[in-house]
């Protein structure tokens, strides 16, 4: 069942928060290079479960498989390791507000053991231009807008060429041609083989790039690809 | 890394160095000023009980071959204190002993009386294990059995009030010092938690995008270790200048003074600020390190 190509897998996965159940038995695959929706309600879970995947979250009740680590399983020390296999966009960014946006940049180059400045440079240079922001490198965080923020949030998560992006709600707070802007990076990164799942409330953006969906309501998880449900265009 | 960062880092929420060296500083202070009463009054205590002395007055017309036979009997007596192996026993004659009185006294007898009425001595410095009442006693008694010994006299109510302060002086300075001490720690340890605390969702940023608990550690134990340093350095620099003016000051206390002692207590401080800032910005990083987001709030 587990082959190479699958980024994720969930199995019979009991998501909970404060010990309250809040997803149940839920099922769903993503494999390498997928694109794919994360839709629900504000409060449905949505968060939860991508924070549960990379392992933000206790996870006890079930079996899930990201990039090979074993969610259930996995020990304090791995969760690192872990999150280097994924590329995580925040909703409320997680930028280090103390350093520019290079040494934000280079703080997680550093962390994840790159040492050669020539490489590093080139490497950070590389994310920028690949998000349209290479004259920013300079400027803090605090003095750029939510949407160039943003931007150098999917520039971080870019940096060492993660199997999968989580996006919660990346364009939650932008006005429509920004999110348009993040969206065309989205398939971009998309197209290079990186999977994607994109927790969203914007139907205009689904509409518009139509892709496989996994709904969250009353607890469970519904898989538009396994005709779970179908979506309705708005 | 600073090339890259031509505006000032954000004042608001960022780690206040200024404040946690200035704590810590003041912390030590008082500590080393506490260190230095000790070491002082220790030595205070030192210098008097090698003060202490027995007179053994000599009965009189005694030849002055028996006198140096007696001196040299006396000098093998275990209570003698010895310096450079020598026994510190000292002889007065008549004459000095004259000269002494009316030095002290202001009366001259000798234009009373034709014969000097005081008796030869010795001064004898005691060992400080002998620095008891029973065993100064002892110790005079054994003297006054000689023969050729008219009298013993030492300063027995001198002795045992001594003791007595001493002794409650000591306590009382070492349990303040415990209490200091803890304090200190505590005050310490608290600074630092609170200038963490504004760090915690940046440790937690950081957490999220794949760093290692050590590599988030390091720079903030890094941190830590700098300011200790500092602060030990200041704090012994502002004792130091303390020190100097008290002794310019009091000129009686330079006899109390041990420079190595001193800078030994000046090294712990340094040291100790190190230790204490290290061990409590880690217990304080890996708390935030161990903390769910709900917490954190």
């Amino acid at each position: 069942m587990f082959g190479s190509s699958t980024i994720v897998s969930v199995k019979k996965a009991n998501i909970l928060q404060d010990d309250a159940v809040i997803l149940k038995d839920i099922n769903f695959e993503i494999e390498k290079g997928e694109f794919c929706y994360l839709i629900g309600r504000t409060g449905s879970g949505k968060s939860s479960l991508l924070k549960t995947l990379y392992a933000d979250l206790p996870f006890k009740q079930g079996e899930i498989k990201v990039a090979n680590f074993e969610i259930n399983k996995i020990s304090r020390s791995k969760i690192p390791l872990l999150r280097r296999k994924i590329g995580i966009i925040f909703q409320d960014f997680q930028l280090l507000n103390d350093r520019s946006v290079y040494d934000n940049l280079l703080f997680v180059l550093k962390a994840t053991g790159w040492s050669e400045p020539s490489k590093i440079k080139i490497r950070i240079t590389d994310v920028l231009v690949k998000v349209g922001l290479s004259g920013l490198a300079s400027k803090m965080p605090h003095q750029l807008s939510g949407g160039e923020q943003q931007r150098i949030v999917v520039a971080r998560a870019l940096l060492n060429e993660p199997l999968i992006l989580l996006a919660d709600e990346p364009t939650g707070n932008l006005d429509p041609e920004v999110s348009e802007d993040i969206m065309r990076i989205f398939f971009e990164i998309n197209k290079s083989g990186t999977a994607v799942l994109m927790a969203t409330h914007n139907h205009q953006l689904i509409d518009k790039y139509p892709s496989r969906i996994l709904k969250v309501e009353q607890g469970k998880v519904l898989d538009s690809a396994k005709g779970e449900f179908t979506y309705a265009k708005q | 890394m600073s090339k890259h960062t031509p505006y000032k880092k954000k004042k608001l929420g960022s780690y206040p160095a200024f404040t946690v060296v200035f704590s810590i500083t003041i912390s030590l202070f008082v500590i080393g000023l506490f260190a230095m009463l000790l070491l002082h009054a220790n030595k205070l205590s030192e210098v008097i009980k090698e003060n202490i002395e027995l007179n053994v007055y000599l009965k009189k017309d005694i030849a002055p071959r028996q006198v140096d036979s007696l001196k040299s009997v006396i000098g093998r007596m275990p209570f003698v204190m010895r310096k450079n192996m020598q026994p510190q026993i000292f002889h007065v004659s008549k004459e000095e002993a004259a000269k002494k009185f009316i030095a002290e006294t202001g009366e001259d007898f000798s234009q009373v009386l034709t014969d000097n009425p005081l008796r030869e001595s010795f001064v004898v410095k005691i060992n400080r294990n002998y620095f008891e009442k029973q065993k100064l006693a002892d110790a005079a008694e054994q003297i006054k059995i000689m023969q050729d010994v008219f009298e013993v006299s030492y300063p027995i109510n001198l002795v045992s009030e001594i003791n007595a302060n001493i002794r409650l002086i000591g306590l009382v300075l070492i349990g303040f010092s415990l209490i200091l001490l803890l304090t200190t720690v505590l005050l310490i340890r608290n600074t630092i938690k609170l200038a963490l605390y504004s760090q915690r969702f940046l440790i937690r940023s950081m957490q999220l995008v794949g760093a290692k608990s050590g590599f988030i550690q390091r720079p903030f134990l890094w941190h830590a270790t700098v300011q200790g340093f500092f602060s030990g350095l200041i704090a012994v620099i502002l004792l130091a200048i303390l020190l100097q003016y008290a002794y310019s000051q009091i000129p009686q206390l330079d006899r109390l003074k041990e420079l190595q002692k001193v800078l030994s207590v000046f090294g712990i401080l340094t040291f100790s600020g190190i230790l204490i800032g290290l061990a409590s910005s880690f217990q304080a990083v890996s708390k935030y390190l161990r903390m769910s987001l709900d917490d954190l709030y």
